[in-house]
């Protein structure tokens, strides 16, 4: 049970201060085969404590995420159960073959942990977004994606990975001083997805930064007698297809996600639906096919409409240009 | 010292080029890797035959471990695997046909004590230096043995590697180039100038030594002597050795056997011995 001054502080931390510092630090302690690599990004990711207190369980390749996915799987190899930290987009993208090879076709038991997923990194430019990652992880056979809401998710997915054999990918996406999604303790569970706004005639499905953004969204329709469901996709691969399907015969369903709409949740809830003879409309939200403009991640985030009004009104044009849905 | 007598490891190094020219010949016109095969064909049966300790045990957790870097050599480590008991005689009958568990590059495979899969250049030496790394965390003796292509170090990962080895003074992993001189589009030394490997190596802090890859007692001298400092062999060998017409041949990277070719080569094989 983790209390809900924790979770506070953990908010603060963000997504991967919780994870590295947090999550991390405590299953280096209860499992004797667990290692962090990293690729210079150790103090930056929220590692210090793990470096300083552990040191024989930290391993530095330097700037250097080929090798690092190699270096994580041949310990991996070795019986071992290896966290890979890095940006996500220098991680997935860089290595991209190398845990194409290792992680899905060797099924080597790493954990990459990509950290400031989505346009997190702000001003830091295009360079620094990792917008196309879920969509380049999906296509690996074997990996498991997760892609957590909020800093005391972050913290349950590792822990997840802790005991689990095999590769995943973990998305971390935000920076410090998170917005909670979650106030207090919640049953995780791996592909499990989590229903935070009763279910209805029209849902959004969201994931990472964006579940935040989910229900600020469905409570304002809330206030005009509208009821829209949220979802919490925190694992993408495999996705919760037990849900997808109870909710088959909505009207609409949106999927918001800090990413490209090509090869993201969107995406993989499309592909779901496709397999079945009557398909729900779906609206994908998220980053169009472009590099966003750069700046600030807020000013990023309007510029993609990947904000509360944003999405409110495109939600709002799209109820009203649709009789049938009303 | 080794249990096998020099003159008893030529012999196993002839059976393993007839491997080669067995699965080269029933590949068909589709052709196999038999060039890069042929120029390590010492240097495996060196360590398996000799050097390293049980490698056939992937279940063992002392065993010493062999990556295959230059994953095109995979009939190579097939045929060794073979002369060694491990591989059965079926499966080099069938090696390189439509669904055989013996690809042009190899698969994991715990059965056949086949470590890691290959095939992608340049990534077998982080894998080594994982392995290595995750050994002496354990205090485990166990070496790791890693063979790269000559041409293979054009990969930037190789030196990723490299400088992870000399950090973490990986003395248990043994890197082994076999340079044969040749890659895809020519020598080695016209595409991007492999004169310098030497010197790259020693540039990363290695104890380089450079022998001749077809040598055994070099390669068991070289395999043997170790120090405190991460090694690598540069093992100068010729690409598709031991057949006159493939030696040295740079359409013999990969290429197809005619039934003439096929008997000549095994009959220059047979005379060898």
């Amino acid at each position: 049970m983790v209390e809900k001054k924790k979770i506070r502080s953990w908010s603060r931390l963000g997504q991967s201060g919780t994870a590295c510092g947090v999550a991390i630090y405590e299953s280096i302690e209860e499992y004797s085969n667990i290692y962090v690599i990293t690729a210079d990004l150790g103090v930056t990711a929220g590692l210090k404590r793990v470096m300083d207190n552990y040191p024989d369980r930290f391993i530095n390749v330097g700037i250097a995420e080929q090798s690092l996915i190699g270096v994580a799987s041949g310990m991996a190899f070795e019986d071992n159960n290896v966290f890979a930290v890095s940006f996500a987009t220098f991680l997935t993208m860089r290595g991209y073959e190398q845990i194409r090879h290792n992680l899905g076709y060797q099924k080597a038991n790493v954990k990459l942990l990509g950290i400031s997923a989505g346009v997190a990194m702000g001003m830091f430019g295009n360079t620094h977004y990792a917008i196309e990652d879920i969509a380049i992880m999906r296509a690996i056979p074997n990996m498991l994606i997760l892609s957590p809401a909020d800093a005391l998710e972050a913290y349950y997915c590792i822990k997840a990975m802790s005991s689990y054999i095999g590769p995943a990918y973990i998305r971390l996406s935000d920076g410090v001083n998170s917005l909670p999604v979650y106030d207090e303790d919640y049953d995780f569970a791996i592909g499990k997805a989590v229903t935070l706004r009763s279910l209805s005639k029209i849902n959004i499905i969201a994931t990472g930064r964006m579940v935040h953004e989910a229900i600020a969204v469905s409570d304002i329709f809330k206030e005009k007698e509208i009821s829209i469901g949220v979802i919490n996709m925190h694992t993408i691969k495999p996705i919760d297809e037990e849900i997808l399907k109870t909710i088959c015969n909505s009207q609409l369903i949106f999927s918001i996600e800090e990413h490209s709409v090509i090869g993201g949740l969107g995406s993989a809830i499309s592909d779901y639906y496709d397999c079945l003879d009557k398909r729900p409309r779906i609206e994908k939200i998220g980053i169009h096919d472009v590099f966003p403009t750069v700046g600030n991640k807020e000013y990023v985030r309007k510029e993609c409409g990947l904000y509360t009004d944003a999405i409110v009104k495109r939600i709002e044009n799209i109820i009203s240009n649709d009789r049938a849905i009303n | 010292m080794i249990e096998r007598s020099i003159d008893e490891l030529k012999k196993i190094a002839t059976s393993v080029r007839i491997d080669i020219v067995e699965m080269t010949y029933n590949a068909g016109k589709r052709g196999a890797h038999l060039g890069g095969s042929m120029s390590c064909v010492e240097i495996l049966v060196a360590l398996y035959m000799g050097i390293m300790k049980c490698p056939e045990a992937v279940q063992r957790s002392d065993r010493d471990r062999f990556i295959l870097s230059k994953g095109h050599a995979a009939m190579a480590l097939y045929a060794v695997l073979h002369q060694k008991g491990i591989i059965p005689e079926y499966e080099i009958k069938n090696a390189l046909k439509d669904g055989s568990l013996l690809c042009e590059h190899p698969k994991m495979n715990d059965s056949y004590g086949i470590e890691v899969s290959g095939g992608s250049l340049g990534q077998g030496l982080s894998i080594g230096a994982g392995m290595a790394l995750a050994l002496k965390k354990k205090n485990n003796n166990a070496n790791v043995y890693v063979l790269l292509g000559d041409g293979e170090c054009n990969e930037g990962q190789v030196w990723e590697a490299a400088h992870t080895i000399q950090h973490y003074r990986l003395n248990n992993v043994v890197t082994i180039v076999d340079k044969n001189g040749l890659q895809f589009d020519g020598r080695t030394k016209d595409v991007q100038d492999g004169n310098r490997l030497k010197e790259n190596w020693e540039s990363y802090g290695f104890d380089v030594v450079e022998i001749d890859g077809h040598s055994f007692e070099q390669l068991i001298r070289a395999l043997s002597d170790r120090n405190s400092i991460p090694k690598v062999i540069i093992a100068n060998t010729v690409k598709g050795k031991g057949i006159s017409f493939a030696e040295n041949a740079t359409e013999w990277h990969s290429n197809f056997l005619t039934d003439e070719q096929y008997f000549k080569a095994k009959d220059e094989l047979k005379k060898s011995d």
